[in-house]
């Protein structure tokens, strides 16, 4: 394997853990179930996403990065719907969106 | 650093403090969420083994669809007889911490243990690995784990399914006829769900099928099938696609038991050939084995999706009643 | 690699703070789905890591099957209401 390939996989691992730290940490730090939900779909969508890109430059192996990509179409596609019920779940139980006090 | 030691030190650890914490906790939600997370965690923990077959099973069965069942389970209790879902903490700040202390004291004796027990044990006699693996030849399957559960123990793997049977056939017996449960029809508000649904069930369907598959050379097999297309009826269900004739039309029963019957009419063919009950050899034995996993899979799948529903949606007696009288 | 999974894992298992601190349900069940997708993203990058090709299978199995603990739990909210 060349040694620009081994740089780019690491490089994007490194861009896909930056998403799951910050995720992560907006999860626990944000101060509502909306804006904590968004801080979640961060992880699903991009932090995979990079994994995702990543393993298929590695494994360099046509059908397996078929089959990673298709794991990610599902991974965006139920965490969106997952995401969009629960705040709707939220908003429907009288939750409100936490305001900045003036 | 480069060294997974410290990956399964964190699961390990992990494992013993999730469920500690699903055991001791006053809200059982709170106590399912446990558990489900326990299943991820341990998913990854059996890979660390070595054992992706169960890392496939604990991720689809363990997590997925115990933990769906769970959740439906605590909705009915709380419509039932609310409140009755939390208990007051009954442990002192004191006996908390005992309790902590008390865990991490046990699992560190358990790693002392450990450690000093595995490393002789590493060194015997290997169990009955070899002789599994000199007759993974001629047992239709090259996945040692699928020849063993399909072929070896075939008897263990037929009871299973009986016993998905008999807890479908107890859930009748409480819930009255099939017919009865309610199951809320999709409206406008719950377009976005139904289309996920939509776009889900081919990959599902496709994956469930792709698992029988590889479950002769590599992971796989007919329980992680089944699961999956457990999974995939449950959301049907939830997005409101077909109730009644899922639930008493006269296909269910036939695809109910299509597993068990598959496994007797193979065993019986096979003491036709001249071997012994459910003992498959040579040539014809990937193709019975690959019949018998298809059924096991349709008939795991309908019983898991059933169990979800009689788990989730409550019995409507009103609307129901007219329609059982005039099925029977 | 295996250093990128554990990274991953302990930004995981901190996650589980959401967890014990809620404060509502759907708080909690968030964490879950945390869970589902890290918990592939480590599968994945363990694939490698441990030259294990079927791992691939059992993270799109996480995937696949952790909407659904999810939609059980808004749906048992809609129904609620009713």
């Amino acid at each position: 394997m060349p040694p620009w390939i081994v740089i780019v996989k690491y490089l994007l691992l490194i861009i896909a853990l930056f998403f799951f730290t910050a995720g992560t940490l907006g999860v626990l730090r944000f101060p509502d179930l909306y804006s904590r939900l968004h801080a979640l779909t961060k992880c699903d969508n991009l932090g995979l996403g990079f994994v995702v890109a990543a393993i298929a430059i590695d494994a360099a192996d046509g059908w397996l990065a078929v089959k990673l990509i298709l794991l990610w179409f599902l991974a965006l596609a139920s965490s969106a719907t997952a995401c969009y019920l629960v705040a709707r779940s939220g908003l429907r139980a009288g939750r409100d969106p936490w305001e900045k006090k003036a | 650093m480069n060294d997974p030691i410290l990956i399964d030190f964190l699961l390990a650890a992990g494992l013993v403090l999730l469920a500690g914490f699903s055991l001791r906790v006053v809200d059982l939600f709170t106590g399912v969420v446990t558990f489900i997370i326990f299943g991820l965690i341990m998913s990854v923990a059996w890979v660390r083994l070595q054992a992706p077959d169960l890392a496939l099973a604990e991720a689809a069965i363990g997590s997925g669809i115990t933990g769906a069942l769970f959740l439906g389970a605590i909705r009915r209790l709380e419509e039932s007889t609310p409140g009755s879902t939390t208990r007051p903490e009954y442990y002192s700040p004191v006996q908390r911490e005992l309790y902590v202390v008390g865990v991490a004291g046990m699992s560190l004796a358990l790693y002392l243990l450990g450690s000093a027990l595995v490393p002789p044990l590493l060194e015997g006699p290997a169990g009955l690995a070899e002789p599994v693996s000199e007759a993974v030849g001629t047992a239709g399957a090259r996945n040692p784990v699928t020849a063993i559960i399909l072929n070896m123990r075939g008897y263990d793997t037929m009871l299973e399914l009986v016993v998905l049977l008999l807890a479908w056939s107890g859930v009748c017996v409480l819930q009255g006829d099939l017919g009865r449960t309610n199951i809320l029809p999709a409206t406008g508000e719950l377009a976005v769900l139904g289309a996920f649904v939509r776009f889900l069930r081919h990959p599902g369907i496709l994956m469930a099928g792709y698992l029988i598959w590889v479950g002769g050379d590599e992971p796989g097999g007919a329980f992680q099938a089944g699961a999956m297309l457990g999974g995939v009826g449950a959301l049907g269900l939830m997005a409101g696609g077909p109730t009644r004739p899922l639930y008493s039309g006269p296909g269910v029963r036939p695809v109910l038991i299509a597993g068990v019957a598959a496994f007797l009419l193979a065993g019986l063919s096979s003491i036709g050939t001249g071997g012994m009950f459910l003992e498959y050899r040579g040539e014809h034995a990937k193709a019975l084995l690959l019949v018998i996993e298809i059924f096991s899979t349709l008939s795991i799948g309908l019983v898991l999706t059933l169990l979800f529903a009689a788990c989730t949606f409550a019995p409507d007696p009103g609307r129901g009643a007219p329609a059982r009288g005039g099925h029977s | 690699m295996y250093l990128i999974a554990l990274l991953i894992l302990i930004t995981l298992l901190a996650s589980l703070g959401r967890m014990v601190l809620g404060p509502t349900r759907a708080d909690k069940l968030m964490v879950t789905q945390l869970f589902s997708t890290c918990g592939s993203a480590v599968l994945l990058v363990l694939s490698r890591a441990m030259e294990m090709d079927a791992l691939v299978d059992v993270a799109i199995l996480l995937v696949l099957l952790g909407a659904v603990a999810m939609v059980a739990f808004t749906l048992a909210d809609r129904q609620d209401r009713r």
